[in-house]
């Protein structure tokens, strides 16, 4: 059995004469005496005939064409995996805010929420922000109250196009992360209805990426633990040695942001993360106390990547919490945006 | 047509040719290559075949394998002044297919995936790969054998076995290439590539058994 366990391995590479002349003996001494391997050597070689008799896959009849356009300049057939989420979430979304307009008197039915917190303007953080505020759709747009529930409508791309984003660097890590944490300010209601996702009734908080939000609060001031956003003391975000084929050198140079995030609830307790950066990335998820203690983290263990979806279970958090998403670039750099918070069930 | 076969009979008689013939050939396919339009798409249509079923049995997608293959060429267009020719060129050339093949899973990978945390997650999913390949009620390839496809099996177990001993067994028992040129693509010694090759046979083997 042991000398099984030894020989059995090192039968494919008998099978092509791959072995020395010491371990081809001891193999042919062993197959003598041992039915079992007899049989699989017999498979190994059934095995290579038949993988060496699949058939040639049919190149397509345009493929060539396309290779020739492509030398001659001429874009990829692109099939980006968010534009077609969004578009379907814009699209319900619409369905939704037809829904509310036409009953907007009528508060009852809240299975769906699309929520966008009110920011106060950059100036007042010190941060700039990249979107100018008459573009910034996640900015009310008038003296609307919360209560008044006047919907402003956007496609998903665009709003996430214009959304003031949460770009940091390593160093400058501590300084947005304390703008950053997420607030419990009245929320302006972009739409709201019924929306069937994945055959389960959910509900969709689309979160901004405003790391000013917190100088409009009303909410207690919170205290993050920055060093989670400083990779040179986080073994597990400290990706600056790696590099990736294909990635070209100016696209690495270029700091990470989010080009998208939302979070939706699947579930009691249960919430579906998704999110896309204009760089291939690494996240860290961070289930945050509303005193921005860290309760509990998850590292993606995932190659890098542009698109990103994760699905967490908060069964276990005992009180209401945000989710903060820290992503790492292939050269360190760093981003981090939050959702809101979101309410213990 | 039949000057893509032609090329098509030589690249064939360059690989069971002399490795200088095999020089040559790809010394005359790269100056014309690099002379212009023509002699690029000679090369394409000598390699385009090549690249797009290693990117399918990679990948296992038609489409996803039609982008690597595009892409496959815009890099070789690019690079093609700076090939020293350390090797033959149809192994630079499995060597971006493989690559690009890689990246172009690990960017799929990450949108398919779906993680839980701890609390939810169950003994299934702490179970290793290995514990899970061998069981038969785990995997699609079963399931296929079950259906009486020996195809479809074989394609699934394939596409089962990890990254690293799928991408070794299709080069040397699909694309019949010797063990140094699996051992360039994959940069890997020669070592790992025989141990991977076993390896990767070896789950194949048990996977497929009931075929066998």
């Amino acid at each position: 059995m042991k000398d099984c366990q030894k020989t059995h391995p090192l039968l494919p590479l008998y099978q092509e004469n791959q072995l020395s002349a010491r371990e081809k003996a001891a193999v042919e001494k062993h197959i003598k005496g041992c039915p079992d391997a007899r049989e699989e050597l017999k498979q190994l070689e059934r095995l290579g005939k038949t993988l060496k008799s699949i058939p040639e896959p049919k190149m397509p009849n345009d493929l060539h064409d396309k290779i020739m356009g492509r030398l001659h300049g001429k874009p990829p057939d692109v099939k980006p995996f968010w534009p077609r989420a969004s578009w379907g979430l814009a699209a319900a979304a619409s369905l939704a805010f037809v829904f509310f307009v036409q009953n907007s008197e009528s508060p009852g039915n809240k299975n769906f929420e699309i929520v966008l917190k009110p920011t106060s303007p950059a100036s007042s953080t010190g941060v700039s922000s990249p979107v100018p505020p008459e573009l910034d759709m996640t900015k009310p747009q008038t003296n609307r109250s919360a209560n008044q529930q006047i919907a402003l409508y956007a496609p998903m791309q665009e709003i996430t196009a214009k959304a003031n984003q949460t770009q940091v660097s390593s160093s400058d890590n501590a300084v947005l992360a304390q703008q950053a944490v997420p607030v419990t300010a009245p929320p302006v209601v972009l739409a709201m209805g019924s929306i069937e996702r994945s055959k389960k009734k959910a509900m969709v908080e689309n979160r901004n990426f405003d790391a000013n939000a917190s100088a409009a609060s009303s909410a207690p001031p919170v205290s993050l633990n920055t060093e989670q956003n400083d990779s040179s003391n986080n073994p597990d975000l400290a990706y600056n040695t790696r590099s990736v084929e294909g990635v070209p050198p100016d696209v690495q140079n270029t700091k990470p942001i989010f080009n998208q995030f939302e979070t939706i609830k699947i579930g009691p307790d249960k919430y579906q993360l998704n999110w896309e950066t204009n760089l291939v990335t690494k996240g860290q998820i961070l289930i945050l106390d509303s005193t921005g203690n860290t309760l509990q983290a998850i590292t993606e263990n995932t190659p890098f990547a542009y698109d990103h979806q994760m699905m967490i279970d908060t069964s276990n958090v005992n009180a209401d919490f945000s989710i903060k998403v820290l992503v790492n670039d292939l050269n360190g750099n760093a981003a981090v945006t939050f959702s809101n918070i979101l309410k213990h069930q | 047509m039949v000057f893509y076969l032609r090329e098509q009979i030589l690249l064939l008689f360059s690989r069971i040719a002399s490795p200088g013939s095999e020089r040559e050939t790809d010394q005359r396919i790269i100056q014309e290559a690099l002379s212009g339009d023509p002699g690029f798409e000679k090369l394409v249509k000598t390699y385009e075949q090549m690249v797009y079923r290693v990117a399918y049995r990679f990948l296992n997608n038609e489409t996803d394998a039609a982008d690597v293959a595009q892409e496959v060429f815009i890099r070789v267009h690019k690079s093609l002044s700076q090939f020293r020719g350390d090797s033959a060129l149809s192994t630079w050339i499995y060597t971006i297919t493989a690559n690009l093949s890689r990246n172009a899973i690990r960017s799929k990978k990450n949108r398919a995936k779906v993680q839980v945390l701890a609390p939810q997650m169950g003994e299934d999913d702490r179970r290793s790969f290995w514990d899970k390949v061998t069981d038969k009620k785990a995997v699609s390839s079963s399931r296929k054998i079950e259906s009486g496809d020996m195809r479809e099996a074989i394609q699934a177990a394939l596409a089962e076995l990890p990254p690293d001993f799928r991408e070794a067994v299709i080069l040397r028992d699909l694309e019949d290439l010797d063990y140094e040129e699996i051992a360039k693509v994959l940069k890997a010694g020669v070592g790992t590539i025989k141990s991977r090759i076993s390896r990767g046979r070896s789950l194949l083997r048990e996977q497929l058994k009931d075929w066998l």
